[in-house]
């Protein structure tokens, strides 16, 4: 069902978001 | 699928694209991690917030593989997550050695003023998008507030970054931050300003007004002279703003397309006078233009080729998607079975009542109709189903069709909410269930 999609989709962006912003400070901070 | 995945994909390089490139040409800083992830927080809200604009500008490239139903929500849910993105972006710079004078001062340079306001703005913003319904505001003027707030909070965003952060010292970051407000504003611009005024130089004409039953109404629409009617597929919606003067209201809305592709020169709409707008419907006449932005959704038969056997629940107006479908289905002679529950209050307010009797005592090629009328609140001597759609009428009604059938459901919100957990309890497997909500 498509809006299965919708939610699948919204948590995918989130967590890629999440790690790379946070994996990208810690390179930074390094 | 393949167009909806790397559509994904691109939304994702795009809002990552800053991190990316800090990562490439300015690694290395002096600042500890908390200040950085504050920092990464906001770089990616603003790509979020950028997004968003392409996200509501109606683009068919963008939107197709989804459908407005899907795009639309996920531009609300990603308004969310840069909202908080943003929140958590002073207390993590605070935290990294920024000082809590950044949260709570305001003597304050003037660039992290404005991200205060900006923060603040986003948030109304945001507040108003989610509970418009429950303050009470009318579509309109939420659209409007809408409309001043989006490109003002952009502009806020930037001017803070690129004042405050370091990062915006590199020009690779320069040269992306001013490409990404720019192109913001061209599409915001062409969605709200150039597309309505380039649809204005394409009138459709009504050609016909036709009351269905009491407070519901067919527009007939013909293309402009000269001009081909857009192709559209049955169930698809289409954005109307008409013009008929006499001091009524010039509004854009979306209203599902109830008559076939397959009936050429023209096209219709059937509408319910249930808002503020929708209650000066009858009041078009033969002769009124409408800028017409189409066709939109994907709640379409036709996407499923292989489901032959559909089951069709419509919940009043919610009929005219599947109306549509039907029709089509005649015209083209497309041989599929279907069972259409079709749920009213009274006998008064079932739309196209005779034409779908008709429609099921057709023989020969062609769909096989089969109509089941569900009253909630009938007249006594009503002989057919009586109450609300439930469990129980589900399994008597559709019977073996539950185990192969395609689901396809057009209601109010409230019962798609209820009828969905049914279907699946009653062992419809989600790939066979396809619904559309009144509201996007």
């Amino acid at each position: 069902m498509e809006f299965k999609m919708l939610n699948r989709v919204t948590a995918l962006v989130i967590v890629i978001c999440l790690a790379a912003a946070v994996a990208l400070a810690f390179l930074r901070s390094v | 699928m393949k167009a909806a995945r790397s559509r994904i994909i691109l939304y994702l390089a795009v809002i990552l694209l800053p991190l990316l490139v800090v990562a490439a040409f300015h690694l290395k800083t002096e600042d500890v991690f908390y200040y950085n992830v504050g920092r990464g927080f906001a770089q990616l809200a603003f790509a979020i917030l950028i997004m968003q604009v392409v996200l509501a500008a109606r683009l068919h490239w963008v939107e197709a593989p989804f459908g407005l139903n899907l795009t639309f929500p996920f531009h609300r849910r990603m308004g969310i997550v840069a909202a908080i993105l943003l929140i958590l972006h002073p207390p993590l710079m605070a935290l990294g050695g920024g000082g809590w004078h950044l949260l709570f001062g305001l003597d304050l340079e003037w660039y992290i003023l404005i991200a205060k306001a900006a923060l603040l703005l986003l948030l109304i913003h945001v507040g108003l998008s989610l509970w418009r319904g429950r303050l009470g505001i009318k579509y309109e003027t939420w659209r409007l507030i809408h409309d001043i707030l989006a490109p003002l909070v952009l502009v806020l965003v930037f001017l803070h970054s690129w004042n405050a952060s370091e990062d915006l010292r590199v020009r690779p970051m320069q040269v992306l931050w001013l490409v990404f407000l720019a192109v913001a504003l061209l599409l915001f611009g062409y969605h709200r300003l150039v597309r309505p005024l380039l649809l204005r130089n394409h009138l459709y004409r009504v050609q016909e007004v036709h009351e269905e039953c009491p407070r519901v109404w067919t527009i007939k629409f013909a293309p402009p002279p000269g001009e081909r009617r857009f192709d559209f597929l049955p169930g698809q919606f289409q954005f109307v703003t008409l013009f008929r003067g006499r001091g009524l209201p010039v509004e854009e809305h979306h209203f599902t397309i109830s008559s076939s592709p397959s009936e050429p020169g023209y096209h219709a709409s059937t509408i319910k006078e249930s808002g503020d707008f929708t209650t000066t419907i009858g009041q078009t006449r033969v002769g009124d233009t409408a800028a017409i932005h189409a066709p939109f959704g994907r709640f379409s038969y036709v996407l499923y080729p292989q489901a032959r056997d559909l089951v069709f629940i419509a919940g009043g107006i919610g009929i005219t998607p599947l109306m549509s479908s039907l029709r089509h289905m005649r015209d083209t002679q497309a041989e599929r079975r279907v069972l259409l529950l079709y749920s009213n209050k009274t006998e008064s307010d079932i739309v196209f009542r005779e034409e779908l009797a008709r429609m099921e005592e057709e023989v020969g090629r062609g769909p096989k109709l089969q109509v089941v009328h569900v009253l909630s609140r009938p007249e006594e001597a009503w002989p057919g189903e009586k109450g609300h759609l439930d469990r129980e009428k589900l399994a008597r009604l559709c019977g073996e069709r539950l185990g192969t059938a395609s689901f396809f459901l057009c209601c109010p919100p409230p019962l798609i909410h209820s009828l969905v957990p049914l279907l699946r309890d009653l062992a419809v497997a989600d790939s066979r269930i396809h619904f559309e909500y009144f509201s996007l």
